[in-house]
């Protein structure tokens, strides 16, 4: 509970920022306040106390994992207002009901985090949701804007319809919201009960982006103001991937009859995913659409976290997170810094500002999965987290070789930046605590990618 | 902690000189670190070390299996970490001596290699191995991409960066494959083996590892990336390529895949034709193309094609054969190369049809690059004579049909080598200049103690055999 009043609290204290705080950094360097406090409010619950603890009639519930992936999201939620702190005021003036929203956000994250009754789950994902709608129509000048803001609330209403319909079959079959009673369920209304199942995975996969309903993506990513794609992509696909494991692990994946058609349906998500995101980000001319459909490809990897939940794949899916988020929140804000947002853009950028090529590679080579970066790592974790099922090796060497297509379009952008020349001359400046937090970030990726513990280490520190 | 200090002292300099802005050029740093380590590992490798050849680290572990930080330079890898560290010595003093041949950050990345190199030599743990395996490449790829010929290198280097990670990542499947479907107790090579030799068939798991190893060597057909790539490079990178990384593919089959797989090279000894035809397909080229750095591109396709097929017949013969000629195609190579950069900077070869006559005018050179293509095609009193003849020999009793192809493959080696002195150094004398070209006292001892370094394996071969 407290993580959800304290960013329901947060968002509703930013409504009213903006009657106080004129300065625009002022209201990042609040939300990143508020961020800390609610990483702190988290990490007091994991310890223990929460407010109002056991009046809420099990439908919320403190789950470890969920919290510490709530926790990990904010702090990730810090580095990002930190690094694109000039950039909100971008697409337009509303600074601080940008941010608001962006805490609304959080707000339907850390119900994802606690709910323990799908109703609530579906309230989570509604919360996440709605403030996107807006902040993805927040450049109102521009067509794109608008066109992705539209795009994205039609489609939204679309897979909520979905995923309704999946909970209530599933309600029909077991009757009840409840979580344990889902889990104990006994199977006398079995067909129904799994279609319910497939409409609330599919709604999901909506929420991350992958195939074969991820249609929705590349355009909203690109329509959106960079700032807030930034957001979406990273944090908000972790809050969607949250929902995704922790709904999941109440779903009976290992027993017989479920374990093999949930392993096809996964795997033929999957390729479908890796297929078309690969081969479609090949193609784009605009980094950003590149880095759209790389953020298709890249839930993909994720997706195979999912094949067994269990500890190993739980860490995996956190990791990849992390990695993911490090590497997207670097690549958007030199996006925001570039004149434009074709590849042509990046030529030369290793002359014009040797700092954003050489973030932008380690970024890059992270997404990649090129070892000493965390992009390894993570994918090496989530790919061996789907190993405990041996025919899973065909899977597994599929997905590796389509992400050497990946690393075609990566390396694109660094042969741009470094082996190609640009007429122009403009030096990109960058403030002296821009560059710290962008090394900052980069020197967190490869540590992560050199010694991986670090971050079950640090989160170790908080909890009794 | 001292043993990780071939990693550490080339990575943390490396790092720095890329850091450093272009105005002085330090190349010296990297002499002095390179001498270093080459000083260091003859330490290591020829007395009784107090250091001791392994070390062991803990890492992470992952879902019940750990991962260790381990190191050692017992063996092969020892003599491929000498290796690396005499090339590099020599390629930087060298290169330090031209003036103005290249900035800091280039040779930051050339060092930055050189950790990376010895980490595959001297890593004991399957992930750790493929770490630094993957690691080589960043700084290779930089070094293609931003010194290379203007012409070639977007394409050669795209080439040669998919073709190798295609070939990691296939590796990588394999390896996800042990770790979380055998669960060994760890990734250490021991814990390793003893599922994998338990474990019944693997052949498409090794084959995983072979096609990475193949494509590293590189083997036909998988060579296609090499010799642009050999062609648009700076030649430091060229040698780097050709002398160290080449070795990193045999190496790994070696130290990696027969240990893993003990039965693969029984059981996919049909690959042997193809890699047999390969030698002879690309010394065939080698005798027909015009551009120098083609010839010994392919010329070096060829040698490693034999060493391979030796090291597959896995007789004790064929592998000491193969051993000593890893070490012994590093030395000559580099000879080969840096004769060959030489003669580029003071008379612009780069095509043995629109040269000739260098020996009149640069008498040195002629002496030393003829020296260098003798050994090249394996003549009695150089080293490489030692290991083709072992590695000959071991095949004859292996198959007739393979020892006839290497046959024709040091056939044509002889010819192609004869041509290439011939065509460039004697004959008509044509765009070189008339004054006779002064050879400094450095250039003599670089390449003089290479030629030392090729004789004396050359007459006394039990140095290395020794090592191993």
């Amino acid at each position: 509970m407290n993580i959800i009043l304290t960013s329901a609290l947060s968002g509703i204290l930013f409504m009213f920022s903006g009657f106080v705080l004129k300065n625009k950094r002022h209201q990042s360097l609040l939300a990143a306040f508020l961020l800390v406090v609610m990483i702190i409010s988290g990490f007091v619950q994991l310890n223990g106390y929460e407010v109002l603890a056991g009046k809420y009639s099990n439908m919320l519930e403190t789950n470890t994992y969920s919290v510490l992936f709530f926790i990990v999201l904010c702090m990730i939620g810090v580095y990002y207002v930190l690094v694109n702190r000039n950039e909100f005021s971008r697409p337009g003036k509303l600074v601080s009901d940008y941010m608001a929203l962006i805490f609304f956000s959080f707000t339907g994250i850390a119900v994802i985090a606690s709910f323990n009754n799908l109703i609530l789950l579906f309230i989570g994902i509604e919360i996440l949701s709605i403030p996107l709608y807006a902040l993805a129509g927040s450049a109102k000048n521009k067509m794109k804007s608008t066109e992705a803001a539209v795009k994205y609330f039609l489609m939204g209403a679309f897979s909520t319809g979905l995923m309704l319909m999946g909970l209530t079959l599933i309600y029909g079959a077991s009757g009840s919201f409840e979580m344990k009673h889902i889990i104990d369920y006994s199977f006398d209304f079995q067909s129904i009960y799994y279609l319910g199942w497939v409409l609330l995975i599919l709604s999901l996969c909506f929420k991350v982006s992958v195939a074969p309903m991820h249609f929705w993506a590349p355009d909203v990513y690109e329509g959106t103001p960079t700032v807030f794609s930034s957001f979406m992509i990273t944090i908000v696909k972790g809050g969607g991937f949250l929902a995704f494991i922790s709904v999941l692990a109440s779903f009976k994946i290992t027993s017989e009859f479920v374990g093999d058609n949930y392993r096809y349906l996964l795997s033929f998500i999957i390729i479908l995913t890796l297929i078309l995101g690969n081969f479609s980000a090949m193609k784009q001319r605009s980094v950003k659409r590149m880095l759209a459909y790389s953020s298709v490809v890249q839930a993909g990897f994720m997706m195979f976290a999912l094949f067994a939940i269990n500890e190993e794949s739980q860490r995996a899916l956190l990791f990849y997170t992390v990695s993911y988020g490090l590497s997207s929140i670097v690549l958007f804000y030199v996006l925001t810094q570039t004149t434009n947002l074709n590849h042509k853009a990046f030529n030369g950028l290793s002359k014009s500002s040797p700092l954003l090529a050489a973030v932008t590679s380690i970024a890059l080579f992270s997404l990649a999965g090129i070892p000493f970066t965390s992009g390894f790592l993570a994918k090496f974790f989530v790919l061996s987290s789907a190993m405990a099922e041996p025919s899973n090796l065909v899977l597994v060497i599929a997905a590796l070789v389509l992400a050497v297509v990946s690393v075609f379009y990566y390396i694109k952008v660094i042969m741009a930046m470094y082996f190609r020349k640009s007429n122009n001359k403009r030096k990109i400046r960058l403030s002296k605590m821009t560059q710290f937090l962008l090394i900052l970030g980069s020197a967190l990726n490869i540590a992560l990618g050199v010694y991986p513990d670090l971050l079950w280490n640090f989160l170790a520190l908080f909890i009794k | 902690m001292l043993l990780s200090l071939l990693i550490l002292l080339p990575l943390v300099f490396g790092l720095g000189l890329t850091l450093v802005k272009h105005n002085k050029t330090l190349g010296f740093v990297g002499t002095a670190v390179s001498i270093y380590l080459f000083i260091f590992s003859l330490f290591l490798l020829f007395t009784d070390n107090p250091i001791g050849y392994e070390k062991t680290y803990p890492w992470f572990n992952f879902g019940g299996v750990d991962a260790y930080i381990s190191l050692s330079i017992k063996g092969l890898g020892g003599t491929m970490v000498l290796l690396t560290s005499f090339v590099y010595m020599v390629l930087f003093i060298y290169f330090s001596n031209i003036k103005k041949a290249y900035p800091n950050t280039f040779y930051g990345l050339l060092l930055v290699t050189f950790a990376g190199l010895n980490g595959v030599f001297m890593a004991q743990d399957l992930l750790l191995f493929y770490f630094f395996w993957e690691i080589v490449l960043i700084p290779m790829y930089y070094l293609i991409g931003i010194w290379g010929m203007k012409r070639l290198r977007i394409t050669a280097n795209t080439t040669f960066f998919i073709y190798t990670v295609l070939g990691s990542f296939l590796m990588l499947a394999g390896i996800i494959f042990i770790g979380f479907h055998l669960k060994p107790e760890s990734f250490l090579l021991e814990d390793v083996i003893k599922v994998t030799s338990s474990y019944g068939n693997l052949h498409l798991l090794a084959l995983l590892f072979l096609i990475a190893f193949a494509i590293k060597i590189p083997l036909f057909p998988l060579h296609s990336w090499q010799p642009p790539v050999y062609k648009a490079s700076a030649t430091p990178v060229t040698i780097i390529l050709s002398a160290l990384m080449a070795k990193m593919g045999l190496f790994a089959v070696v130290n990696w895949l027969f240990t893993l797989f003990p039965n693969i090279s029984e059981n996919t000894d049909k690959l042997l034709y193809v890699v047999g035809f390969g030698l002879v397909y690309a010394s065939l080229i080698a005798l027909t193309s015009n551009n120098v750095k083609k010839i010994i591109a392919f010329s070096s396709i060829a040698h490693l094609a034999l060493v391979f097929m030796s090291l597959y017949t896995q007789s004790e013969i064929g592998l000491k054969g193969a051993y000593f000629q890893m070490f012994s195609h590093g030395v000559v190579v580099l000879g080969m190369w840096l004769a060959y950069d030489y003669m580029h900077r003071k008379h612009n070869l780069t095509d043995i049809k629109s040269i000739g006559g260098i020996a009149l005018v640069d008498p040195a050179i002629a002496v030393f690059f003829t020296f260098f293509a003798l050994a090249n095609l394996a003549l009695p009193l150089t080293s490489s004579f030692i290991g083709e003849f072992l590695m000959i020999n071991a095949l004859f009793s292996y198959n007739i049909v393979l020892c006839i192809m290497a046959c024709i493959g040091a056939i044509l080696s002889a010819a192609y080598n004869l041509r290439l002195i011939t065509a460039i150094l004697f004959g008509k004398r044509e765009n070189i200049t008339d004054k006779k070209v002064k050879f400094s006292r450095t250039l003599y001892i670089v390449f003089g103690l290479i030629s030392f370094v090729i004789l004396l394996l050359g007459v006394y071969p039990t140095l290395i055999f020794d090592l191993l």
